[in-house]
């Protein structure tokens, strides 16, 4: 049973474009045949994450302009066989493509592929409209700031509008001891608010700075907390119950140590 | 508003921004009157209804108008940043044929005759002729899915030890078979001496082709399309592309996409200050950058098809050596 899952948020900078190339990458290292769209157009981004961008010779306007046929466009990724990229248009704009074309695009990927990973561009406009046209369900990524809620609510409200099913979310950047000294708002908080099924947890970490610019998906490095985070997600995208990672873990012998003596902290 | 264009054809609105396709691109007439801000304005909507420009290049017929340097340039930035389009040339008057000419690219003697009653100022001063190269379109179809398995190590092979080196960068990653993708790694090489002699002698052509001179950086998005050769006078960012019939010379660092020869043509060269590009492609082949950590340039370069594969090589001026 194949699915179109749009990751989007509204808010920008958030990190959709991360969020789609590791839950792709380990959804991918689950076994899965996945296909990653990067649907912001004029803005493209995905394939400098995943390290495709050398690799681009058509993209998703070529495609549905008929300038090529759709698998001259897919970007098989270096890693996994089973995990591919359609990437963006750099030189067009959103309304290059439309709801129609996307839809119909969505559906040949379907028929292919176990996962169709739609990455939406910020904002509500067009290239919004475009990224949830041929979605199942949508995974929506906010940090814990309140505008980024804000904005995530909005879009809750409008994929409500296009009687999609219920999104699931996605918080992402989450730093346990701002939110212990109250400086940082909860994942509660955000729950409360937003009222939507939690998909995973996803803690701020160096390492998805530095493999999003080495272009290697993060969940892909056994080190890496925010790895373990998206690996997680994945599990339960495919029906897994994984129970939230303990955030409070520290790593380290002085968190090891800590844990020895039954520190609360 | 007197008329005084004795051959002045069509619908008769002097006000208005007229657009006519011709074979390399658009040919665009300004009205003879009128703010500036406004004709600039219809202008771009002119060309978004006439649906962009296909060659690649706008030929601009002032039409009397009095168009200053600034105005000129104005022209250029909006048609370049809005419409990824060259500013071809400025015509003044009515041409008698108005339309495009056709001819080879041979031809250039009679092409210019043809214009020899147009005073022709602006940006290139060369008249449209072959079929403007349509992106990646005019790669064929078949080149890239054939070429799969091909790599860094196919470029060794074609007799450049020295490739192994540039390539250096899959060193990190290992040998990964079928892990690549489709495109083929670039690789540099050093020619050896003899090698060199030959280029000396190759270089000796003259070039006559029309080449447009862009003055700027060229940033994310921007793309030039141009039916000939192609100078920037900066930087070719990553997510910026050229796309020429001819040469492609960069005088900066060339990080985006470089399209020489995209007509079909072999002979074709990019160079750059600095070239490191993400893509290259000469006539029918794509080669990219190594993954990993790419070889850094430091000192001018130039790519060209050596028994079919895209080869990197310093570059010696003539009379080098």
């Amino acid at each position: 049973m194949s699915e179109v899952i749009v990751i989007t948020s509204g808010k920008g900078g958030v990190g959709k474009t991360t969020t789609s190339a590791n839950l792709g990458a380990a959804l991918a290292s689950l076994g899965k045949s996945v296909v990653l769209i990067d649907a912001d157009i004029g803005l493209r981004n995905l394939d400098v994450v995943m390290g495709l961008e050398n690799r681009i010779v058509y993209h998703l306007v070529d495609v549905v302009e008929g300038y090529c046929r759709l698998n001259q466009a897919l970007i098989k990724d270096k890693r996994f066989d089973n995990l591919c990229l359609l990437p963006a248009a750099q030189t067009k704009d959103k309304t290059a493509v439309t709801p129609d074309q996307m839809r119909q695009l969505c559906k040949e990927l379907k028929a292919e592929f176990d996962f169709v990973l739609v990455d939406s561009p910020a904002g509500i406009e067009q290239g919004f409209k475009n990224a949830i046209a041929g979605a199942d369900t949508a995974i929506i990524v906010a940090t814990p700031e309140v505008s980024s809620v804000r904005d995530a609510d909005r879009i809750i409200g409008l994929l409500e509008a296009e009687s999609m099913p219920p999104p699931r979310l996605i918080c992402n950047r989450i730093r346990p001891a701002m939110v212990r000294r109250g400086d940082m708002l909860g994942i509660s908080d955000i729950l409360d608010i937003l009222a939507i099924e939690l998909l995973g947890v996803v803690p701020d970490d160096e390492s998805i700075v530095v493999s999003t610019n080495r272009g290697e998906p993060a969940a892909l490095s056994q080190g890496s907390r925010a790895g373990v985070a998206f690996r997680n997600i994945a599990r339960r995208v495919l029906g897994e119950d994984v129970p939230f990672m303990n955030l409070d873990e520290t790593n380290g012998f002085l968190g090891r140590l800590k844990r020895m003596f039954g520190s609360t902290r | 508003m007197a008329r005084r264009d004795p051959d002045d054809r069509g619908p008769a609105d002097p006000g208005a921004v007229r657009v006519m396709a011709t074979r390399s691109g658009l040919r665009v007439r300004l009205p003879r009157a009128g703010d500036v801000e406004r004709v600039l304005e219809d202008l771009s909507r002119a060309v978004v209804e006439a649906g962009g420009v296909r060659g690649g290049a706008v030929t601009v017929d002032a039409a009397g108008r009095a168009l200053d340097a600034a105005v000129l340039r104005r022209m250029e930035t909006l048609l370049l940043e809005h419409h990824g389009a060259a500013l071809l040339q400025v015509v003044e008057g009515q041409a008698d044929d108005g339309g495009p000419e056709t001819g080879s690219p041979g031809s250039r003697a009679r092409g210019r005759s043809r214009q020899g009653h147009r005073r022709v100022r602006g940006v290139a001063a060369h008249g449209e002729r072959e079929q403007a190269p349509e992106g990646p379109a005019a790669v064929p179809a078949g080149a890239v899915p054939q070429r799969s398995g091909a790599s860094g190590e196919d470029v060794a092979a074609a007799g450049r030890a020295e490739a192994a080196d540039v390539a250096s960068g899959r060193g990190a990653e290992g040998p990964a078979p079928g892990a690549d993708g489709a495109v083929p790694v670039l690789a540099r090489a050093r020619p050896g001496p003899a090698r060199a002699a030959a280029d000396g002698m190759q270089g000796l052509r003259v070039d006559m082709t029309p080449t447009l001179l862009v003055r700027r950086t060229l940033r994310s998005g921007q793309r030039v399309r141009f039916n000939g050769n192609v100078v920037v006078l900066g930087d070719v960012n990553p997510g910026a592309e050229i796309i020429a019939s001819g040469d492609i010379v960069v005088m900066g660092t060339l990080r985006g996409v470089a399209h020489a020869g995209a007509t079909g043509s072999a002979e074709a060269i990019v160079a750059a200050f600095r070239l490191q590009p993400v893509q290259l492609r000469v006539g029918a082949v794509i080669g990219r950058a190594p993954d990993g950590h790419p070889a850094r340039a430091d000192a001018p370069e130039v790519a060209r098809l050596r028994d079919g594969a895209l080869v990197i090589e310093r570059f010696l001026p003539q009379g080098s050596e």
